[in-house]
């Protein structure tokens, strides 16, 4: 080939190579959650709202959470409670660990029994009964004042990650 | 590069252009109707909340896809008025022009659906104001409108059959036309795309001259088939988004801003500007003429001038196909065509008075007059020494 034509040739090629760059990039991009369903990221929880050792229900990136306020007077567990004033805090997604149901709480019984195959875990979310081996999961949270903040990494979340690994 | 003014370089490559901009249309659109609901209640504001300011480029999608359908009938007039001022419709070119025409009925509906989806005030009076013309189908034009609108009047049920229409049925319709109009099937028989010089094929069509064509000598096909017209759609491009990123007001009224009411009949009512003519056609006989509602003519000029547009190889009865300007009376029609059309378009975006009413008066029955009196203007050319 000819060498201005060659010239021609490369710099159009990359001219096009830039610009399909750019143009899937922006395509990309304007698949992303648009700002309506990032509003679901975190979900804030004012810590005086709950009820006293009973399960309250939230939900968190379109997840149901639980959170069980408790004192004292109930099983304390290092590795799941975050301590917030006189009280312990438990947060878990409230997916079945098995294969994704939502557990139930059976209050006669005080555990959460999944309906699909009957895994069961204890208050503090805790696996109990087979099929489920792993317990409830816990969300990144952040505790400011008296809000728990979940979906962000907080400093009582990474505590709480060392005490659950030891 | 042979930028001579005299070649009017910009009709050879209205076509490309605009093959060009349905690709860009066809994908700012399918990346908006990802996030656009087709709801009476929900369309504005997933137009206007969810597209322009929450989605990622939203804002820029809805851009391209309203300056590229403006400019698209921009390019689709420019291109037709060219061919019919080149005598592009003649004489081995009459199933271009056909499919042509079918091509610019197609786009007029497409335009006019796409326009309505947005609900604003001026989509749903549009939409009201277009399928009530349906009623003056003499005999069953009440049924129709209720048929085709699905409703009483426009409503959701209306506004979902519009959106099939917009995104399925006539981009189909389109595509399918506009490879029949650009001979897709012959070019890809006979073309050969090579990297090893085989050429480019050189059609053996006869031409109008009577002089033979001395044969041309084989090229490369990619750089001399593509480059030209590459740098025509650059060109283009770089205008269009200039308008795209500056002046997007070419595209947006902001009488479209407000929410559809149906109980609410904004008091000047006009289409986007490649309809203004049309609806100043309707506007324009404002009279009863004896028995006939002005309605009436204003409908029918509207039908003459569009099937006047359509059977034009039929009306010229000049047997050669040469350009205007080499036809002195079809020279003085074509420039008469053009005027009135301009003419029109301005009178149809202002408010109407009785100044605007006659001078509209004028151009509509001048345009329509033009149709009827072109096969005796081109018959007694064929007879002058032309």
């Amino acid at each position: 080939m000819d060498r201005n034509r060659r010239l021609v040739n490369y710099s159009l090629l990359a001219l096009t190579g830039t610009g399909v760059y750019y143009t899937v990039g922006t395509m990309f991009q304007s698949l992303e959650p648009p700002k309506k369903a990032l509003l679901d990221a975190a979900t804030f929880i004012d810590i005086n709202a709950l009820p006293l050792n009973e399960i309250s229900y939230r939900t968190w990136q379109k997840k149901p959470l639980f959170i069980l306020k408790k004192d004292a007077s109930l099983t304390l567990d290092k590795k799941r409670d975050i301590k917030i004033g006189d009280y312990y805090y438990t947060l878990m997604v409230g997916i079945c660990t098995h294969l994704g149901c939502v557990p139930k709480y059976d209050a006669t019984v005080k555990r959460f029994v999944c309906p699909c195959h009957n895994g069961q875990f204890d208050y503090n979310g805790n696996a109990l009964a087979s099929p489920v081996t792993k317990p409830l999961v816990i969300p990144p949270f952040k505790v400011h004042d008296e809000t728990i903040i979940v979906g962000e990494v907080g400093e009582a979340y990474l505590q709480l990650m060392e005490a659950s690994k030891a | 590069m042979n930028l001579k003014l005299k070649n009017f370089n910009i009709l050879l490559y209205t076509g490309a252009i605009m093959v060009v901009l349905c690709l860009l249309l066809l994908v700012s659109g399918i990346f908006l109707s990802m996030h656009y609901i087709p709801d009476a209640e929900k369309a504005f504001e997933s137009v206007h909340t969810t597209i322009m300011q929450e989605v990622n480029y939203g804002w820029l999608w809805r851009k391209i896809h309203a300056l590229g359908s403006t400019f698209f009938f921009l390019l689709l007039y420019i291109h037709l008025l060219g061919m019919l001022y080149f005598g592009f419709y003649k004489h081995g070119k009459t199933k271009y022009w056909y499919s042509g025409m079918v091509l610019y009925f197609c786009c007029m509906v497409i335009g006019f659906t796409g326009y309505v989806l947005p609900m604003g005030q001026m989509s749903y009076w549009a939409a009201q104001v277009i399928t009530s013309l349906l009623e003056y189908i003499p005999g069953a034009g009440e049924d129709i409108v209720l048929w085709v609108r699905g409703d009483f009047s426009v409503s959701g049920i209306t506004l979902l059959r519009f959106y099939t229409l917009h995104i399925v049925v006539m981009p189909l319709a389109i595509t399918l036309m506009v490879l029949t109009h650009t001979d897709f099937v012959k070019w890809y028989a006979t073309t050969k795309l090579s990297w090893n010089r085989k050429g480019l094929h050189v059609s053996k069509e006869e031409r109008f001259s009577k002089h033979d064509i001395t044969p041309k000598e084989p090229k490369p096909f990619f750089s001399n088939a593509i480059l030209k017209p590459l740098l025509a759609c650059t060109l283009f491009l770089a205008l269009f988004f200039y308008c795209v990123f500056f002046h997007d007001e070419l595209a947006f009224d902001a009488l479209n801003l407000t929410p559809a009411n149906p109980s609410d009949t904004p008091s000047h009512i006009y289409p986007e500007w490649y309809f203004l003519w049309m609806l100043q056609l309707l506007k324009s006989f404002f009279f009863d003429i004896g028995m006939i509602k002005g309605s009436y003519i204003g409908m029918a000029s509207l039908v003459v001038v569009n099937v006047g547009l359509l059977l034009m190889p039929l009306l010229d009865r000049n047997p050669r196909r040469i350009p205007a300007h080499q036809r002195p009376y079809f020279l003085a029609w074509f420039w008469a065509l053009v005027v009135s059309l301009i003419g029109l378009t301005i009178l149809g975006k202002l408010p109407s008075s009785t100044l605007t009413l006659w001078i509209g008066l004028f151009f509509s029955t001048v345009l329509m007059a033009l149709f009827f009196i072109l096969p005796f203007l081109s018959g007694k050319e064929s007879h002058a020494k032309s």
